[in-house]
């Protein structure tokens, strides 16, 4: 899809969004469902981004739904109703999120050493994986939410920091910060990510 | 979601990106087939509820600035008493002989010990008003 077409179906997106809005606050419910359709999806995959978890992940969409349909009215229209939609989900999926005890991984056990020698690829890629998963995990909250809406808005740092409600500056700065960390903790694995595979058989 | 915005330069390292867009990229999920109609489920049993009852703010407001008018205009006069009782005390104790003093000094706690009364007194007769006032307001 080209750029121009990108605006156009966003900007039709909008008008929708400005369409159902005032008939649901107008008293038509029903409307409500518009808004469900063209942003469930989103939704539900920033709440799995968050929560790791298919069936909690609909469940954290359902309630950020329906905080958006009874605060509907709050909507001031200078921004897209997307806009104040993922902040009002980014809100709740952090406080809902924070009330779960955090991972507590120590650094030493984040990297899960990759055998170059393995035949099997799809191993390789699972345990890659995961230990980018746990070194996501342990970061502190601040930070790991910082990661996830950056790299959901397609490292858009002004539509992260609008979702989050925070400063671009502050943004910038966790990324950098969070960003730092995960470095240290995966430096072997980029190492081994860095290199083809036939290079680092050679290489031993 | 797409955006078609400049990457901002935040990107020092293309490895560690690539990493890190894989993770965050992983597992769309697509909405179950029932979640739209749960949530509208949902959402018209939200608009049925009854709209909570706003607090009775024009049946409170004057009777609160009326309490609270009483309220600091005895704490004023208590003061004046208590001031004025303390002035009263001192000079008494400056004009009798140091023999006396026993006598002297069991005007103070008198004087406190009125005071404190009043308090108590005030303090029930507020406790009563606000238990009526609030069981009348409930009652309504």
């Amino acid at each position: 899809m080209g750029t121009t077409e990108q605006h156009s179906a966003a900007a039709q997106r909008a008008e929708a969004d400005r369409r159902d809005v005032a008939c649901v606050l107008a008293g038509d419910t029903a409307a409500f469902e518009g808004i469900v359709r063209r942003w469930q999806a989103p939704l539900i995959h920033l709440a799995y981004r968050f929560c790791r978890d298919r069936g909690r992940s609909e469940e954290m969409a359902q309630e950020a739904f329906l905080r958006a349909f009874c605060n509907l009215a709050g909507w001031r229209q200078q921004a897209a109703f997307s806009t104040w939609l993922f902040a009002l989900a980014t809100n709740l999926y952090c406080t809902q999120l924070r009330q779960l005890p955090p991972v507590t991984l120590p650094f030493d056990e984040v990297h899960e050493p990759v055998d170059p020698n393995a035949l099997d690829a799809g191993f390789e890629e699972r345990s890659r994986r995961a230990a980018v998963r746990k070194a996501v995990d342990s970061l502190p909250a601040k930070y790991r939410e910082v990661l996830t809406l950056y790299y959901f808005h397609e490292m858009d740092v002004p539509a992260a920091a609008a979702s989050l409600g925070l400063p671009e500056g502050t943004v910038k700065v966790r990324l950098f910060r969070a960003r730092k960390l995960l470095h240290g903790k995966l430096t072997p694995l980029m190492e081994d990510v860095a290199l083809p595979r036939h290079e680092a058989k050679e290489s031993l | 979601m797409t955006h078609s915005r400049p990457k901002p330069d935040l990107s020092s390292d293309p490895t560690l990106d690539r990493l890190l867009a894989e993770h965050f990229n992983d597992g769309a999920l697509p909405p179950s087939s029932g979640f739209a109609a749960t949530v509208m489920e949902a959402a018209r049993t939200e608009a049925a509820m009854p709209q909570p009852i706003p607090f009775p703010w024009r049946r409170v407001l004057p009777g609160a600035v009326a309490a609270l008018a009483g309220l600091l205009a005895f704490a004023a006069w208590v003061l004046h008493q208590w001031t004025e009782a303390l002035r009263t005390d001192s000079s008494r104790l400056l004009a009798v002989p140091p023999s006396s003093g026993a006598a002297s000094a069991g005007l103070a706690p008198m004087s406190t010990a009125e005071l404190t009364l009043i308090w108590v007194t005030l303090a029930v007769l507020l406790s009563v008003v606000a238990v009526f006032a609030s069981l009348r307001l409930a009652s309504r």
